[in-house]
């Protein structure tokens, strides 16, 4: 399929091309909070808000510097690890932020893709043989629906039901209180806390896998291959999860890639409607507010993961697929 | 599977025409089912009325009050806050040297009394005895002067303006161990109502140790007076008090305070209507009448101190004749946007200074009551042509209009309404929507723009809206409006030592500038809290926050403090 002669310039080709797109992404993390109309401090303005007060601000936040000065500022922190302040929930480390809600919500899209890949993909596989049974017309019809739905209606409803009419779960937050007695008590909180966040994203994600899954296998299954399998005499678990499953893989697993990249990121509205302080919702109120920092440093972090994790897909590729990059 | 999958999977019409029937009809099902808002109705399940159920932060026993709050605290310097939240994080703890009555004038709290020298460029205060701070030390007219002087030494965000009127802080003169003199640069009678909002008293034995109390977030440990003490926070999660034993007011009934944070509005109501939280502050018109009609909840109303208003570029022609301002107020009809828009839990009005401040409020000044004819009448007598379908400006300019709004909550919908209205007489004005720090930065900073929509929440004393932002050198004069009579009367009002004959002067002011219209003000929302009256009684509320203040009513207590578990 590729043209290269072997899969170590694949690779190198590969890792160049993406340590391109990483120093683009850093020039544009940088420049796009500050082309937005305003700056940190125009959500202060109001009433009591004087000028001077406003121009304190904006030294403090270093902006009245010339703009070449604030990118190698913005570069030196970067590479050394040193994210700064935050503007809008001044005077609170990045960093503190960062470190308190990425687990948060890694936790909850972890889980999320996890049962998604994990119910999904049998479940596909499981429909594309069905084809045109009634088996696989429930299945495609059900996920086409929880595909469709908006998510954060999905949430609102979760919420009212379970939160509010049959009051199982809870409405808001992430953890009840502060102090854990131990990492299990707090696990165990936090799980409590992230079951309904978890049951939306799910619905969703499962849906894209399973039809992945399936739309992927009805290209494999005519195969000659498969009626050889057949007519081998295996057993059907074993032609579908043996034989048809692994070639119909390389469209799932970029899909995978692509999405455990981007799990730093969290889902906003789900994160919006359970109150659920994770990356999502710092990364969205970040932009709201101009708050550079954080802009900054939360981009980086999912600009990093999702060239990371899409970068392990692509090796893991070579690894699995022997069609691609070549021999040796 | 079948035998032949490739007959199987090639595609049949009726089997692709049945197929695709159901999905449309399931995709459009779903689809449509869009916005959820609406549905979650008053039609509260019975049983859930004294549900007691531990959801979110701490119990919800009787022995805690739990409120809710939109958004989370960063910094509870009690002068150097950045947000409003902040603010009430630290009004929970520090004390103001004075409060306010349920009427809005000003009484004691941390000062019993005071009293002006000097034709009123002096404040003499005594300071109220018995006062501890949640460490154990006693809380004396040093903490005082410390505080007065460190406002003044250091730029605080927003006590700019208080600290322009503060004197030398050498000239700040503790008389004894009870008893502070606190010269200012010049008379300024709104002092005591200013101290109610901005005034903070922090101990001078802790903040003399800090190299730059600016930089202080003060999160970790703060020792203020007040009834509350800190005791455990999770960013953007909850805040835990417990009560002062010690505190030298009314005593409170219970043992505990817990802050939640829930920042999604239909969380909130949900909250509240399962019993797990005890305070909401209500924005009017959302949620208000499923409060009302639940169970176990009831809708309290303080004074507002709100005000919804038009905001006009009076140096933009053909903004700058007032003609034309004045065809536009009566052209408004405030009372259909007032239903519409918040569901009637808003007075509509004239007067830029709400009737909150019932003291300052001028019931009688100029008012526009919705006449279109009226407005056709004044346009046309003032050069406004009508042209066809619309008017024409004494220039010949079609008489065109931007209203520049943020595109959240409300404003679409007023900004809808509004256009129509003023179309109706001619005026023809196209809304533009933008996201709110482009906003700001377009209308408060750049001040491009024609018309625009706002709400503001108005501090205790008058002083400190009316200046900067009506008087020419105000800071926040987005309408760049100037009137020298308007200034004249402000600065005379400062210096009056009569609160009546200070009344007179803002009646006056008022006057001006309903006569002018750099405002056209549309309505006062209400401030609207939703209590669980099924577990709390006694519900006191004062004005511009209502319920939520632990301070006000009389000296040594507040509405926080009055409330009564049931029991």
């Amino acid at each position: 399929m590729a043209s290269t002669s072997s899969k170590k310039a694949y690779i190198a080709t590969r890792v160049r091309n993406y340590l391109a797109a990483f120093a683009a992404i850093l020039a544009v993390n940088f420049a796009i909070p500050r082309v937005m109309p305003g700056d940190p401090t125009t959500r202060f303005v109001g009433p009591g808000f004087t000028a001077e007060a406003r121009q304190q601000l904006l030294q403090e936040f270093g902006l009245n510097r010339p703009l070449w000065e604030q990118f190698l500022l913005y570069l030196t922190n970067i590479f050394t690890g040193d994210f700064g302040v935050s503007f809008a929930r001044y005077p609170t480390p990045v960093m503190e932020l960062i470190v308190e809600r990425l687990p948060r919500t890694l936790y909850l899209m972890g889980a999320s893709v996890t049962i998604s890949v994990v119910i999904g993909i049998p479940l596909g596989a499981f429909a594309a043989w069905n084809f045109g049974e009634r088996e696989d017309l429930i299945t495609t019809q059900s996920s086409l629906f929880f595909r469709s739905i908006p998510t954060f209606w999905l949430a609102i409803l979760l919420v009212f039901v379970f939160g509010y009419l049959i009051p199982i779960f809870p409405i808001s937050g992430a953890t009840g209180s502060a102090n854990h007695p131990s990492f299990i008590a707090y696990f165990v909180d936090l799980t409590y806390h992230t079951v309904l966040p978890v049951v939306t994203m799910s619905a969703y994600f499962l849906a894209g896998y399973t039809f992945l899954m399936r739309g992927s296998l009805l290209d494999i299954l005519p195969e000659n291959y498969i009626k050889i399998a057949e007519s081998k005499g295996l057993s059907e678990r074993q032609v579908l999860f043996g034989h048809a499953v692994p070639p119909a893989f390389p469209p799932v697993l970029t899909q995978l890639g692509f999405q455990i990249g981007r799990l730093a990121g969290g889902a906003v509205l789900v994160e919006t409607v359970f109150s659920y302080p994770g990356m999502g919702q710092l990364m969205f109120e970040a932009v709201l507010a101009r708050d550079y920092p954080v802009i900054q440093a939360t981009f980086f972090f999912l600009a990093i993961m999702v060239l990371g994790s899409m970068f392990l897909a692509e090796i893991l590729y070579t690894i699995i697929d022997p069609r691609i990059g070549g021999s040796e | 599977m079948p035998d032949d999958i490739t007959d199987a999977i090639a595609l049949d019409r009726r089997r692709f025409l049945r197929a695709t029937g159901a999905s449309t009809a399931a995709t459009l099902l779903a689809g449509c089912s869009g916005n959820n808002q609406g549905d979650t109705s008053g039609n509260d399940s019975q049983g859930t009325n004294e549900t007691e159920t531990t959801t979110g932060g701490g119990s919800t026993g009787d022995d805690e009050l739990t409120i809710i709050w939109p958004g989370g605290v960063n910094n509870i310097n009690p002068l150097g806050w950045l947000t409003i939240p902040d603010y009430d994080a630290a009004r929970m703890m520090y004390e103001p040297l004075t409060s306010v009555d349920s009427e809005g004038q000003a009484i004691g709290h941390v000062a019993t009394d005071w009293e002006t020298s000097d034709n009123g460029a002096s404040y003499t205060w005594t300071i109220q005895e018995g006062i501890t701070w949640h460490d154990g030390e006693p809380l004396t007219a040093e903490d005082v002067a410390f505080t007065f002087r460190s406002i003044k030494e250091y730029e605080w965000p927003y006590l700019g303006s208080l600290s322009s009127v503060i004197a030398e802080p050498s000239e700040i003169t503790v008389e004894d161990e009870y008893t502070v003199t606190t010269p200012l640069t010049q008379p300024y009678a709104p002092l005591p109502l200013v101290l109610a909002d901005l005034g903070l008293v922090i101990p001078k034995h802790i903040w003399s140790e800090y190299d730059n109390p600016t930089e202080a977030s003060n999160t970790e440990d703060p020792i203020g007076s007040g009834p509350f003490v800190f005791e455990e926070r999770e960013q953007d999660q909850y805040i835990n008090f417990s009560v002062d034993d010690e505190y030298w007011g009314e005593s409170v009934d219970y043992e505990s305070v817990s802050i939640e944070i829930i920042s999604s509005t239909d969380s909130q109501v949900l909250t509240m209507k399962d019993g797990s939280a005890d305070m909401l502050r209500l924005q009017p018109g959302q949620y208000v009448n499923e409060i009302e009609s639940a169970n176990n909840l009831e809708v309290i109303e303080g004074g507002s101190t709100y005000v919804t208003y038009i905001g006009i570029n009076t140096n933009r022609s053909p903004l700058s004749d007032r003609a034309l301002r004045e065809a536009m107020a009566y052209a408004v009809d405030r009372g259909t946007v007032a239903d519409l828009v918040n569901a009637g839990y808003a007075t509509p009005g004239f007067s830029p200074i709400p009737p909150g401040l019932e003291f300052y409020h001028n019931p009688d000044t100029n008012s526009y009551a919705y006449d279109q004819e009226q407005a056709r009448t004044i346009l046309s007598e003032n050069g406004y042509e009508q042209q066809g379908g619309s008017r024409v400006t004494p220039d010949g300019e079609p008489l065109e209009l931007v209203l520049s709004i943020q595109n959240t909550g409300n404003w679409p919908r007023i900004a809808e309404v509004l256009s129509r209205q003023l179309g109706e007489v001619g005026i023809s004005v196209e809304v533009n929507s933008m996201e709110s720090n482009a906003h700001t930065q377009k209308v408060s900073v750049e001040q491009d723009y024609d018309l625009t929509l706002n709400t503001w929440r108005v501090w205790f004393d008058p002083d400190p809206f009316l200046s900067p932002v009506f008087e020419e050198e105000g800071t926040l004069n987005t309408s760049q409006y100037h009137n020298d009579e308007f200034d004249n009367l402000m600065r005379q009002q400062r210096r009056a030592t009569d609160p009546e004959e200070r009344q007179g002067y803002l009646y006056d002011a008022q006057d001006i500038l309903t006569e002018e219209l750099p405002w056209v003000v549309l309505y006062y929302p209400q401030l609207l809290h939703g209590m669980r009256s099924s577990a709390w009684e006694n519900s006191n509320p004062i004005p511009r926050y209502g319920m939520q203040s632990p301070y006000g009513l009389e000296p040594g207590t507040g509405p926080m403090v009055q409330l009564d578990p049931t029991e």
